[in-house]
């Protein structure tokens, strides 16, 4: 223990001070406990919460345990077993080390450690989580949301300690269960489910200062972010940007560039050449050798990609694929500000009176042309038109969809084959949380077991796309945009993103007949001249433009 | 090198070869077709990566040798050629002489050392099939493909040889298409010598272009050859190789639906004619039509709200009970409808929200399945 030598502030207020460093949320909690398990050598670890935490964390282990004479002095700030001197700081073995973890807890909670009856191991507890903070309590999310962190951080242990079984318990129901076999595999089965898994092939390669290892996807296995690319350094769970490109530089031209791959891939490296005290909840690190790192995370994962199942042919395939694609950024990611600026002729649209609209909506447009597989060349004789593909059907199904919702409900595709859909634990509650609504759009989805659930229909508007991917995007889109708490608001968005990802992407090729159609369509809506995001669906050249363009 | 033929069976071959090329590639070798010209003529190859192709044109050889001339420039020359003999004769700088008349062209050329190769199955499993037969085949089930990349084994086509095992089929060679919302399949018998068993999801592209290739062709028998990740087309002098799709395709048979309640028969073409019309209407309400069986005949509904609604009904033979209300995807009907060319067509009903199976009532094993579309309103 480093004794504390100046004391100016009391003790309890710096163990608040410092728990608003390490306790941000009940996730935090659950981390801090985890890591004092592992580090105690548990080769089993319950977590169990009430009411995404708030109420209660408890956290058991069998691990090595602790005397009540440790329990007691651990309470105390900078009290900690796994550091003993400056030397030992940059060669540490163990997660924790800066003593800090439990007396913040502490000192936001009720706070109970017990000695397993059995003899073996410790039972920590927390309960009523920032009853002494309101300011901090209020800052939580929704339960939903909370417990989704939870599990979130729970997976990441199980993946990054496969011999140790972790299970986690919420309100009473398992949400992960991972056997605690010693295999990598096992535990991404736990965490991920069948489907996923077996969409994965084995990385395991060997650079100067250390390993490469662990499994990533086959280039046909993509999501829509970056959520599946899991990094873990000497078993922490990081994040590193510079990881992230590599990794995605490894699969550039295999698969379409606003896809990311799944990967869990853990690095071993000498720990002298990172420094994992730059983040105070170690979520970040620093390499040495930056570059030497990237080099074996890409290589190693190439080297994995090219054996595999995949021959040449394939990768061509893929290389062919991916000029078909083009998922934009949903618009209202992008700053609205540039948007505004950069394009004249979107403000110039604002500006139209409504009448105007209503005068030029009444013509109709004849396609001429599907320029690069993303504009439909139009034009009624007088003006020019150019048409987004995507954002004019993305208004077509919007349209659709709220009508239905307002007028006789959804109609709902069946599917041949109903699909099992297995989700993380912080994608279940995403999904429990919008699941009615959902229903109500025409999808049939149904919970079967903790995180899996089974889709036998989506909504009618949605049948040309693939069904399970369809929900997977909106998912991991619903968690990205984070969430309304009106609920009409939050309907719309729905409505918005199915809308979005069920529209004909830039890149499909249309015949005529489809244009025609689309254009048709188009003009049923109620606002033809944009998307559900405001972007412009078309813009018109009349006339006069062209006369002033050409100098006539 | 240095051959000439007729520019009639050059510019057959070019065209030919022309569809293979890849047209936007990574690799710009790709947007060449190989020339080889050897003892009895010229081959002309081309290669994608996904699908590569030979053909050989008939010439005469004076000189043998290899080379590679860019796709497009050729064909845009070949094809306005005047109907003479062409000579083409490469030079010692690399540039290839192309002679008619008075006239010539001459075309950098590459050389041929970089160009892909084509594969030759070893070990695969063969049979043998009138080529008019096959695209038959291909054109009834490839509409019913998944267009996209997601599913990634639904972008292909299921051929399967062997006896069938579901009651009631006598077929040995199979073809399955599915998006996940409807299926087709169709079923022929063949002479298969030895009994091969072949199960190979050919991809989608590959198929289009064979097509292309041999519609019209019933000369000779189509060759084919499957081993475990890649096909091959042989007719005649024609020489195509595709990669074949790797995954698990669903469960075909497990989705057909073992019996139906009620089985109405109308004519192909009214019917089709009915569900374009009622297209155009639904088309603003995601597709959904409503199929009623009343008396003898079968109502198709749709509406579109401000826009206005339809009725189409059609004159058919009912049997079992009449009492069917259900609604489908229209543009999954009209597909359908469009592939089949016997005089009448079968639409089968069952229970609540089974799916609606559609089957020519003549000509061949044909089997369409399309899943229904659950509406508020109560099936």
């Amino acid at each position: 223990m480093v004794p504390v030598k100046i004391q100016v502030l009391p003790e309890d207020l710096i163990n608040k001070i410092a728990a608003g460093e390490v306790v941000e949320r009940p996730a935090s909690v659950v981390k801090e406990l985890v890591e004092n398990s592992l580090d105690a050598g548990a080769t089993q670890i319950i977590v169990e919460i009430q009411e995404a935490g708030k109420k209660l964390i408890r956290v058991s282990d069998n691990g090595c345990g602790m005397s009540e004479a440790e329990i007691e002095i651990s309470l105390e700030r900078h009290s900690t077993s796994k550091i003993a001197s400056v030397d030992d700081l940059f060669n540490i073995q163990t997660l924790g080390f800066r003593g800090e973890a439990l007396p913040s807890i502490a000192s936001v909670s009720k706070m109970k450690i017990e000695r397993n009856p059995s003899g073996s191991g410790v039972t920590v507890e927390a309960k009523n989580l920032f009853y002494n903070t309101p300011a901090r309590k209020k800052f939580l999310k929704a339960d939903s949301t909370e417990v989704g962190h939870i599990g979130e951080i729970v997976s990441k242990y199980a993946l990054a300690y496969p011999q140790t079984a972790f299970r986690l318990i919420s309100d009473g129901k398992p949400l992960i269960n991972s056997p605690g076999t010693g295999k990598l595999i096992d535990a991404i089965l736990a965490v991920y489910g069948t489907d996923l898994s077996r969409g994965l092939v084995e990385v395991n390669n060997e650079f100067a200062a250390g390993k490469v290892y662990g499994f990533i996807s086959r280039p046909t296995v993509t999501r829509i972010d970056k959520n599946y690319e899991t990094f873990f350094v000497n078993r922490r769970y990081i994040k590193n940007f510079l990881l992230n490109r590599a990794l995605e530089e490894a699969y550039r031209t295999l698969i379409p560039s606003n896809r990311y791959p799944v990967a869990v891939l853990f690095i071993e490296i000498d720990p002298r050449q990172v420094d994992v005290n730059v983040h105070p909840a170690k979520r970040e690190v620093k390499f040495l050798k930056t570059n030497e790192v990237m080099e074996a995370v890409r290589s190693a994962v190439r080297k994995s990609l090219e054996v595999g199942d995949m021959g040449k042919g394939r990768e061509a395939g893929l290389v062919e694929s991916n000029k078909r694609w083009g998922i934009e950024q949903p618009v209202d990611q992008l700053p609205m500000t540039s948007f505004q600026t950069s394009n004249p002729t979107f403000t110039q649209y604002n500006n139209y009176p409504e009448a105007e609209i209503e005068v030029t909506a009444i013509q109709p447009l004849i396609p001429l042309y599907q320029l690069k597989l993303t504009y439909i060349v139009a034009t009624d004789g007088e003006e020019l038109a150019l048409i987004d593909q995507h954002a004019a059907h993305e208004r077509i199904l919007y349209d659709q969809l709220t009508q239905g919702a307002r007028v006789n409900g959804q109609g709902a595709q069946t599917l041949l084959v109903p699909e099992t859909i297995d989700l993380v634990t912080s994608e279940a509650e995403i999904l429990k949380d919008n699941l009615e609504y959902l229903n109500s759009l025409g999808f049939d989805l149904e919970l079967f077991g903790s995180n899996s659930y089974i889709l036998r229909a989506v909504p009618a508007v949605s049948s040309k796309s693939p069904a399970k991917q369809l929900i997977l995007d909106i998912i991991a889109e619903l968690g990205e945009t984070g969430k309304s708490v009106q609920l009409e608001v939050k309907q719309e968005n729905l409505r918005k993103l199915v809308a979005c990802h069920s529209a004909i992407k830039a890149g499909d090729k249309l015949t005529a007949q489809e244009m025609n159609q689309l254009i048709r369509d188009l003009y049923t809506t109620q606002n033809p001249l944009t998307c559900p995001h405001g972007r412009p669906t078309m813009i018109r050249l009349t006339e006069a433009e062209l006369l002033k363009r050409f100098g006539r | 090198m240095e051959f000439s033929c007729e520019k009639r069976e050059l510019q057959i071959g070019v065209a030919t070869a022309e569809k293979i090329v890849a047209t936007r590639s990574t690799l710009p070798i790709l947007g060449n077709i190989l020339f080889e010209a050897g003892k009895g003529g010229i081959k002309l190859s081309a290669n994608n990566l996904e699908v590569g192709m030979e053909l050989g044109v008939k010439a005469n050889v004076n000189k043998e040798g290899s080379i590679l001339l860019p796709a497009k420039t050729l064909s845009g020359i070949v094809s306005k050629l005047p109907e003479t003999k062409v000579t083409f004769k490469l030079n010692e700088n690399g540039t290839v002489r192309i002679s008619y008349d008075q006239s010539h062209f001459s075309l950098h050329s590459l050389p041929p050392d970089e160009f892909p190769a084509l594969g030759k199955i070893k070990d695969g499993k063969t049979f043998s099939v009138d080529p008019e037969i096959f695209i038959s085949m291909v054109k009834q089930t490839i509409f019913a493909v998944s267009n996209s990349e997601d599913k990634y084994m639904l972008t292909g086509v299921l051929m399967e040889v062997g006896k069938s095992n579901i009651p009631g089929e006598t077929n040995n060679l199979r073809m399955v298409a599915t998006d996940g919302y409807r299926l087709a399949k169709r079923g022929e018998k063949i002479e298969a010598k030895g009994d091969p068993a072949i199960s190979a999801i050919i991809p989608a592209k590959a198929l289009t272009e064979l097509v292309k290739i041999l519609e019209g062709k019933k000369k000779e028998e189509l060759k084919v050859c499957v081993s475990a990740d890649q096909i091959s087309f042989r007719y005649e002098d024609i020489y195509m190789i595709s990669r074949l799709i790797q995954g698990q395709f669903p469960d075909y048979k497990q989705v057909i639906p073992k019996k139906s309640s009620t089985r109405v028969t109308l004519d192909t073409r009214d019917f089709l004619r009915s569900a374009e019309r009622a297209a155009v209407i639904a088309s603003g309400s995601a597709n959904v039509t409503s199929f009623e069986v009343k008396g003898e005949s079968l109502h198709l509904t749709a509406n579109t709200p401000d826009v206005g609604s339809v009725v189409e009904i059609i004159k058919a033979e009912v049997k079992g009970p009449e009492r069917v209300r259900i609604s489908f995807n229209i543009r999954l009907i009209t597909d359908v409808l469009g592939a089949i060319n016997s005089e009448k067509v079968m639409i089968e009903f069952g229970e609540g929200l089974s799916p609606g199976v559609i089957k020519p009532e003549s000509g061949g094993e044909y089997l369409y399945i399309v899943m229904p579309i659950r509406t508020q309103e109560g099936v």
